[in-house]
């Protein structure tokens, strides 16, 4: 696993999203989340509708799986999915898609590989980070970042990125 | 302690925090935070190892412990709400009515409630079973099922041969016709009845709620996935009162089968 920290870096990202329990379905009926029907109504549209988002870089996109919480997701447990793409005309997104902006921020990234990809390696890896920078996650929203270094979870050799954000720091580095 | 038994222990602590916290304010935050979890994977744990989210658990919960007070009459059904911290009657009557499809007015009425579909508590222990078990609930829809074979013995083992048993388990007849207590095996379409003693049972076509897993299953734990947490949250109920377990060759169980409405 590598480990970098990328410097307040914010996002516009335009996407489709979903909001409730994503593993409510899958707990007893369906093989597939909300979260793996997030992603296949994404692609289903853009294999409909090609160039629909120019998504960035060019020649090797990268999507990002952003899980953010909302007023209500304490009490509930609710939250939102979203997965999207930065592009070079956000606005210009068809009717569709949505935007989600996420504010300048710090963010621990690691790199995961095959078999790291296993469950609970979000909390592992946000523990890791916090060790590493001496600072606080900010725990309302995270990211996954796949490129085509990704080729399925849990597969030797297929790579993906997780994206923590950081809380706000003091000069000394220590979380305020 | 591996990974599996820390999952298993966080969600553990979650489901005491829960227990201790019917009558108190208490939130998937508040319980997300005794599983030492962030929100995000708490939700993902809970719900994969007990086949509940989090909040319909606490509210299902709730209600449950809720509606024996109700049942039994005394204090008022306004008093047993807000103990329960719904906010209001009307909350606490939504809430009861989609647990078990009757007001809490009937349900003191009547004094009584469909026990059967109450969520009981979930213990550490309940979701290893029933992780290690493998069981699954899916749905799914089936044709006209005609069974034949031979009453059977209340307590006894399967007839030898038998592939399928037909459980009533109660009075009310459909959707089984016929018999409602037999174990034999399915007719093949167009098959001809055989005469007596052979005794037929036929269910209806439909949907149906299926509780599996890799292999012969606890009957009893799969009734529990089935009839407490699968049909409340799928919102149907069972159609009539019968259960279809299919065997294997040695006449243990490996599949339950209810016909849902």
């Amino acid at each position: 696993m590598e480990y970098r920290l990328e410097r307040g870096r914010s996002f516009v990202l335009v996407g489709m999203n979903f909001f409730g329990n994503p593993f409510q379905a899958a707990g007893a009926w369906d093989e597939d989340n909300e979260i793996g029907s997030l992603w296949k109504r994404l692609m289903a549209y853009l294999a409909e509708f090609p160039g629909a988002v120019e998504a960035s870089p060019p020649g090797d996109p990268a999507w990002f799986e952003a899980h953010v919480m909302h007023p209500a997701s304490a009490a509930t447990g609710n939250y939102e999915v979203f997965i999207g793409a930065e592009t070079r005309a956000p606005l210009e997104a068809p009717p569709a898609f949505v935007v989600k902006s996420l504010p300048a921020r710090d963010y621990a990234v690691v790199s995961v590989e095959g078999a790291d990809m296993a469950p609970g390696w979000e909390e592992r890896l946000a523990a890791d980070a916090v060790g590493r920078y001496g600072r606080a996650l900010d725990r309302r929203w995270g990211l996954q970042r796949y490129d085509s270094r990704f080729t399925g979870l849990g597969d030797p050799g297929s790579t993906l990125e997780i994206w923590s954000p950081l809380a706000p720091g003091t000069e000394d580095g220590t979380a305020r | 302690m591996n990974d599996d038994d820390r999952r298993f222990a966080s969600l553990g602590r979650a489901l005491v925090r829960v227990e201790a916290g019917l009558r108190e304010e208490l939130d998937v935050a508040a319980m997300a935070e005794a599983a030492c979890y962030s929100l995000f994977h708490f939700v993902r744990v809970f719900t994969e190892l007990t086949g509940h989210g989090p909040y319909d658990y606490l509210m299902r919960r709730r209600v449950a412990e809720a509606a024996k007070e109700v049942a039994a009459g005394g204090r008022s059904i306004l008093d047993i709400a807000l103990e329960y911290r719904f906010e209001s009657p009307e909350g606490f009557s939504r809430a009861f009515k989609r647990c078990f499809g009757l007001s809490p007015s009937e349900a003191r009425r009547e004094g009584r409630y469909p026990e059967g579909s109450a969520r009981t508590p979930i213990d550490e222990d309940y979701a290893r079973r029933l992780r290690s078990s493998g069981l699954r609930a899916r749905a799914e829809t089936a044709p006209l099922m005609v069974i034949t074979g031979t009453p059977r013995v209340d307590g006894g083992q399967y007839p030898a041969g038998s592939t399928v048993a037909v459980v009533s388990i109660a009075s009310r007849p459909a959707p089984c016709e016929g018999i409602p207590v037999i174990a034999g095996r399915v007719l093949a379409d167009g098959e001809a009845e055989p005469g007596i003693p052979s005794v037929t049972a036929r269910i209806a076509g439909g949907s149906f709620l299926v509780a599996a897993g890799a292999a012969t299953i606890d009957v009893e734990l799969a009734r529990d996935l089935l009839y407490r947490t699968a049909f409340p949250i799928s919102g149907t109920g069972p159609r009539g009162d019968c259960e279809i377990a299919i065997l294997d060759e040695a006449g243990a169980v490996v599949e339950l089968r209810i016909p849902a409405r």
